[in-house]
């Protein structure tokens, strides 16, 4: 029964995915100064940041829960959710360049938020690093989930606090969230927008179960083979 | 024209994203195969230490 409705969930996520995709670059959008048709990347690059929030979130969980309980599985899980947060991440980043380029003249600007949401991937990625460097199993987990604690806590302070408190970002969002707050979106845009959410959400959770999955069939077999 | 040629890069996209979401089946169907083959093998492993 579990199985049905998750294979029906990702059919769903698929579905809006392609809904989102079509209707991103065909429906009309409101015409804006600077940003123009460019905006229409509003429904992949904050999708993807989204969804990448929202599995760094699942990770912090599952990082407290190891804590707690000390499953081997819940480590996993934080594990892969790490990695699918950082291909979210890296995604959003790609995208939030090429938006960069054609509204601010430049892939990259000094800017709070951006260099924020690059040091906030460094962190994640010193998660890995970190994990690679310790043999013992149960050690590696308690390392990495305390660091996870700490890693979440760096990203969001890095990606939404430094640039509120800079106060001179030129990305959007510097008084509320980019997207969500009122007068943000134009009406007919959210008939893409909140599918675009609920998409991206469903695939990030898609992709972090097979990482998870295919994780745990790794260590399983590392297990068979050493009794 | 401008008009057809947004539809083509639509259309380009959704095949390209459609053809990762089958990947995506295929790798969960053979995800779903080592499972199974592993968790007969775990259970042929533990019949053998009983024995």
């Amino acid at each position: 029964m579990k199985s049905i409705t998750h294979k029906w969930l990702k059919i769903a996520g698929v579905i809006l995915l392609v809904y989102v995709i079509a209707g991103g670059f065909l429906f009309d959008v409101p015409a804006l100064p600077v940003v123009q048709q460019s905006i229409r990347n509003i429904y992949f690059h904050v999708g993807m940041w989204f969804g990448m929030m929202f599995i760094l979130l699942i990770s912090l969980g599952y990082s407290v829960r190891f804590l707690l309980y000390r499953l081997p599985e819940d480590d996993m899980k934080a594990l892969s959710a790490v990695r699918t947060g950082l291909l979210f991440g890296t995604l959003g980043l790609l995208t939030g360049m090429i938006w960069a380029k054609f509204t601010w003249g430049a892939f990259w600007v000094n800017d709070p938020k951006l260099n924020g949401a690059a040091v906030g991937m460094l962190v994640y990625l010193a998660y890995i690093v970190l994990r690679g460097s310790v043999e013992e199993e149960d050690k590696r987990g308690r390392l990495a989930a305390v660091y996870n604690i700490f890693a979440f806590v760096l990203f969001f302070v890095f990606i939404m606090i430094i640039p509120r408190m800079a106060a001179a970002s030129i990305h959007p969002g510097t008084d509320g969230n980019p997207a969500l707050s009122v007068g943000d979106l134009a009406p007919e845009m959210r008939k893409v927008f909140f599918p675009a959410m609920a998409g991206w959400f469903i695939m990030a959770w898609w992709l972090y179960s097979l990482l998870y999955r295919s994780t745990r069939i790794d260590h399983k077999i590392s297990e068979l083979n050493n009794n | 024209m401008a008009e057809g040629k947004i539809m083509v890069v639509a259309l380009l996209l959704v095949i390209i994203f459609l053809g990762i979401t089958a990947f995506l089946f295929y790798l969960e169907k053979r995800i779903r195969v080592s499972e199974a083959k592993l968790k007969k093998l775990e259970e042929e492993r533990n019949t053998n230490k009983e024995r």
